[in-house]
């Protein structure tokens, strides 16, 4: 097995163009030795660890935030900035498997991997995240939503050795803006997802003017709950709305059963979770 | 009990660990850090079966493989081909079944494991599946598939135990009762997984090192596969990364493989498993279907029990006949009944073999017995602590194997008194219930769901909390299962240094510093004057194994034995030499020895110098053995153990009705362990065994597929982590006992035993809803139902 260790993106892309051998990025590394058999097959692997733009990059707009996606998220949580404007963001960081864990996890290496338990994936696809795939064509990067590169379990739509450069979150354009984020495991840490379930919304009191509602580990790729979303745009929350949505989502997720819960149960705790979620925004 | 009131200078003190500092900073040496020149790796071959019969197995293919040092299989066996500790049913190798997927049989060794793994797959095996049985409750039927025909039955052992008369008994109850419990496979997840090295020695003896559990009894098994005599086998214990009881039969068996192929071979070798192997290989607690009818007055005094249970003992019987007595003695819980009917039964299948694990045979009858003792109260009005009132053990109270309890202190209630008060259990219990009990938001009933469709529960409702207690006695050490001794040597130096070993061996409970405490507090001097040795079968008298809570116990009575014979040699030689009456006494403190009388002292270590001058030998081994137990096998009937010891559990829980989450606020733990040598060493045993308990009640479980693990690691084995259990509440009450050293008895498995049965109550209390089988796990909260197999279809990961 070759290690490449490239330091800035113009390394990176100067090994990979035109290369045909098939390249696979490593950041945090937190699956690499734990998955030892199914990594034996990676011939050529590349640590974007130390890749300067992928790791240092911490960039703020008037719009919106870059992030380098190769930057633990220990690095993005602690930010004053990311408290500030995405504690949604913060909060489903901080329920990643460990504190040790979370030091060296990476937004990048989350969406790649593209479990159907990768619990950063329905914040990000909740607060519309873009992201930067490279290596650059014609001097741009190629954007997309997380759900167009999460496309099944395991699988993302990575193809020709691209690679995620970085993943850009716009900022939340409502000082009405709500949130929500429930993380369901068997315990408190270091425990694979029964269900994490991610809301916002901007409410008018108790009337919902928009709203965005993704659940993962209930389906085999991570979607946005849109006909739920759709029932509820325009409507006040009153208990019988959010009981209404409760049987919606339901209908609109496809829970498997696995080793790690079974479907009746993620069903049931899915409605019970945004109908918590629903009421904290009243 | 005189002799054991005593003004303490080190005993019951907090003492650092001898082996905490090594431990926390990396340096000390488990059995994988030991490599040998030369050494050889192993691989274990295995086929994907969990019943079927060998026809053929072609090696030819890897025979000239340079990579291939050796094959070992049965063939090269020149003694016990098979071994068990009771039935002698399990092969080294197997050579014509395979009865379980963890099965192995045939071991490649050489250089490189991992070219090894690449080539096993080459080995061309033919094998016939068998039909498969693992469902214990179908053992015993006439067309059950037999798993070891040589023995024409499935039944590994049934004790019977006859107490009064049950039917009159239940004839004259006002109220009966009648419950079924089950109980789940559980790993015993030691952090450390299984390691050994064998090296031939150039005496043709042999010579092993590894993660042992109980070095004497490998030793035994070792001999005995090898066709040599005991003193040819040494056996060395490495730093042990956790046991619980799983370091026995395992390692036991892998020893004897790497035995075998380093005579083979004439070179080291080593057998080193993954996580994988572990789970697969390794034996695990047994699960229990558990079947409690109980008559009781409405004055709450429970008259007659009857209890069947069934023991899935899997493809060996290992410590089947051992885990189940304690059963059979225990399975009435620590209360007085007049009629009692059991029978245990363990019964062979094709799952995992089950054997010895921290609790053996007894957290399984304990959660049935507390379950049904609050339900009883709640059926008559009572709460959970009058009920057992009512029926608790007392002084001179007669067990349900006919003991009476007079010879040492019975603090059941005191231990329960004590948890009740410190937690104010009776007011919390009642306003739980009377919440629980308020039906508006919610449904509860039978099969239904907890939560009603149509109410929208608020957060402050869905949070629902509850506390639940479960007391019980338990047998110290082996009881009837065996002869019980153990040896201790002191070897006192010319300077006063003091070497240490004894035949019970370190398994990281933090016995060598409970037994440095017992050796200083006698010869009157510091612990870290004190060098525990190496754990070596060639140096110290077999002490029996490293089980059933018995190291403080028969160890510190051995110690104390040892040491006592010392201060009385050094004693003798100082009376003499100061010209003192014969029967003058000497004191033993703070290094010094004095006789206060006359003034005279003289510091230990030059007394030591003293005796070596004078020829004096100031090395002993000392022995305790208990007391003569009785046990008549067709009834159960008898003095099962020679002491007991009692605790109770108090479990705060909040429960999430909305989802099944259960939060562990907090356990309260009072033990009577009799007397406490290093409290450090109690309150980590407590915090420890608490926390397995709450795993056992809430997360663990071992499900199989066909006789197939599913949770091959620990992402899916879930194990409670620092963060799933808010607080622990260690408390201790010494009862009086004249056994071991002061009185010191038995704390390791009490302290798991008791949780799951509180957490249980607790989450009844709770929720209005009682819950029947163990893990309490999200699905089982919620749905009353756990993940099965037939639930399964292809992962999404």
């Amino acid at each position: 097995m070759k290690v490449y260790n490239p330091l800035n993106i113009r390394e990176l892309d100067n090994l990979i163009s035109g290369n045909v051998e098939k390249f696979t990025y490593v950041a945090g590394s937190t699956d690499l030795m734990v998955n030892e058999n199914r990594w034996s097959e990676a011939h050529n692997l590349v640590d974007i660890s130390r890749t300067d733009e992928l790791i240092n990059t911490f960039s703020i707009d008037g719009n919106g935030i870059l992030i380098g996606s190769a930057k633990p998220f220990s690095d993005i949580i602690n930010q004053q900035i990311i408290r500030e404007k995405f504690p949604l963001l913060v909060e489903a960081c901080r329920q990643i498997g460990s504190v040790q864990i979370q030091n060296r996890a990476t937004f990048g290496g989350n969406i790649a991997n593209a479990s159907p338990a990768g619990d950063t994936l329905p914040v990000l696809s909740v607060l519309d995240a873009r992201i930067y795939l490279g290596p650059e064509e014609d001097g741009k990067f190629r954007i997309a939503k997380v759900e167009d590169v999460m496309i099944g379990p395991g699988q993302n739509s990575l193809q020709n050795n691209s690679y995620i450069a970085y993943i850009y979150i716009p900022f939340p354009d409502s000082e009405n803006h709500r949130w929500y984020y429930r993380k369901v495991g068997q315990r408190f840490a270091l425990a694979i997802s029964k269900l994490s379930l991610a809301l916002t919304a901007e409410m008018s009191d108790k009337k919902v003017n928009e709203i965005k509602i993704c659940a993962g580990s209930v389906a085999p790729q991570v979607k946005r709950a849109y006909k739920t979303e759709e029932f509820l745009t325009g409507k006040e929350l009153t208990n019988k709305i959010i009981d209404q949505s409760r049987e919606l989502i339901i209908n609109e997720i496809k829970p498997i059963t696995d080793i790690r819960s079974n479907s009746k149960y993620r069903s049931k705790i899915t409605g019970e979770v945004l109908r918590e979620a629903l009421h904290s925004l009243i | 009990m005189e002799k054991n009131k005593k003004n303490f200078k080190i005993v019951g003190k907090p003492i650092v660990r001898q082996d905490g500092v090594t431990k926390v900073t990396g340096k000390a040496k488990f059995a994988a850090d030991y490599n040998f020149p030369n050494e050889l790796q192993s691989v274990m071959l295995r086929i994907h079966s969990s019943h079927a019969l060998i026809k053929s197995i072609d090696f030819s293919c890897i025979e000239n493989d340079s990579n291939v040092a050796a094959i070992i299989d049965h063939r090269d066996i020149p003694g016990d081909k098979k071994v068990g500790v009771i039935k002698k049913d399990q092969p080294i190798f197997c050579s014509e079944k395979v009865v379980t997927p963890g099965d192995v049989i045939a071991m490649i060794v050489g250089k490189s494991e991992r070219e090894l793994i690449k080539i096993k797959d080459k080995i061309k095996i033919e094998y016939e599946d068998l039909p498969v049985l693992t469902d214990p409750s179908k053992s015993l039927e006439t067309d059950a598939p037999l798993i070891h025909p040589e023995y024409k039955s499935n039944l590994i052992v049934h004790y019977p135990l006859r107490k009064g008369n049950v039917d009159s008994g239940f004839s004259n109850s006002e109220h009966i009762l009648e419950q079924t419990y089950t109980t789940q496979n559980i790993e015993h997840a030691y952090i450390e997984p299984e390691c050994v090295t064998a090296i031939p020695q150039i005496d043709n003896s042999i010579k092993i090192i590894g993660s042992i559990q109980n070095p004497h009894t490998t030793r035994r098994i070792v001999a005995a596969v090898l066709g040599i005599s005991l003193s040819q086998v040494v056996i060395i214990q490495a730093d042990l990364g956790g046991s619980f009881g799983g370091k026995d039969d395992t390692m036991n068996i892998l020893s004897a493989r790497a035995a075998v192929a380093a005579i083979k071979t004439g070179r080291p070798v080593k057998i080193k498993y993954s996580r994988e192997d572990s789970i697969l290989e390794s034996y695990k607690r047994h699960p229990y279907v558990m079947h409690y009818k109980v008559g009781y007055n409405s004055s709450g005094k429970i008259t007659t029990m009857k209890i069947d249970v069934t023991a899935d003992g899997g493809a060996y019987a290992s410590m089947s006949p051992f885990v189940t007595w304690r059963t059979v003695v225990q399975a009435t819980g620590p209360y007085e009944i007049e009629n009692v009917w059991t029978d245990v039964k363990a019964v062979y299948t094709n799952n995992p073999y089950t054997g010895a694990m921290r609790g053996f045979g007894s957290p399984q009858p304990i959660f049935a017995q507390e379950s049904i003792m609050d339900e009883i109260a709640e059926r008559l009005g009572m709460n959970p602590v009058e009920i057992r009132e009512i029926n608790a053990l007392k002084q001179n109270s007669v067990t349900s194997t006919g003991q009476r309890l007079e010879n040492h202190e019975v603090t059941l209630t005191k231990a329960m008194k004590t948890a009740i008060e410190k937690t104010g259990f009776v007011d919390k219990w009642n306003n739980y219930r009377n919440q629980s009990l308020d039906k508006s938001n919610f449904i509860l009933s039978g099969e239904d769901l907890i939560l009603s469709e149509d109410k929208f529960i608020s957060r402050q409702d869905k949070l629902r909390r509850g506390i639940g207690l479960s007391i019980s006695l338990r047998g110290c050490s082996l009881g009837a299962e065996g002869i019980d001794a153990a040896a201790a040597l002191v070897a006192v130096q010319p300077d006063g240094s003091v070497y240490l070993l004894s035949g019970l061996a370190e398994n990281g409970q933090g016995l060598r510093t409970t037994y440095s405490i017992v050796a200083a507090e006698i010869l009157g001097i510091a612990t870290d004057k004190i060098i525990y040795l190496e754990q070596d079968t060639s140096r110290i008298p077999d002490s029996g194994p490293t089980v059933a809570s018995r190291a403080t116990l028969m160890g510190g009575g051995a110690f104390r034995n040892a040491s006592e014979i010392i201060q009385k040699r050094i004693t003798n030689l100082l009376l003499n030499e100061w010209q003192l009456d014969k029967e003058a006494e000497l004191i033993f403190e703070d290094s010094m020895i004095k006789h206060i009388a006359s003034n005279k002292s003289i510091e230990f270590t030059e007394a030591c110098s003293f005796a070596s001058q004078r020829g004096i030998n100031l090395s002993v081994v000392g022995w305790y053995k208990g007391p003569d137990v009785s046990w008549d096998e067709e009834i159960g009937q008898g003095s099962a153990y020679f002491t007991y010891v009692y605790g109770c559990h108090v479990a705060e829980v909040s429960v999430n009705i909305n989802t099944g989450e259960i939060y562990i606020n907090k356990i309260t733990a009072v033990h009577d362990a009799g007397k406490i040598i290093n409290i450090l060493g109690a309150q980590g045993q407590v915090y420890g065994g608490s926390t397995q308990g709450a795993g056992y009640a809430v997360w663990e479980e071992i499900d199989k597929h066909n006789g197939f693990i599913r949770e091959m690691n620990f992402d899916q084995y879930l194990i409670p982590t620092s963060k799933d259990i808010k607080s622990i509440d260690a408390i201790f009450i010494e009862g009086e006992d004249d056994y071991g050293a002061w009185g010191a008895k038995s704390l390791g498995e009490p302290t798991l035993e008791l949780t799951a049965g509180a957490i249980a109550n607790a989450v009844k209390n709770a929720t209005g809803k009682r819950y029947f089988n163990l893990p309490l796990n999200l699905e089982e909260i919620l749905l009353n139902r756990k993940l099965r197999p037939e639930d399964m279809k292809r992962g999404s990961e």
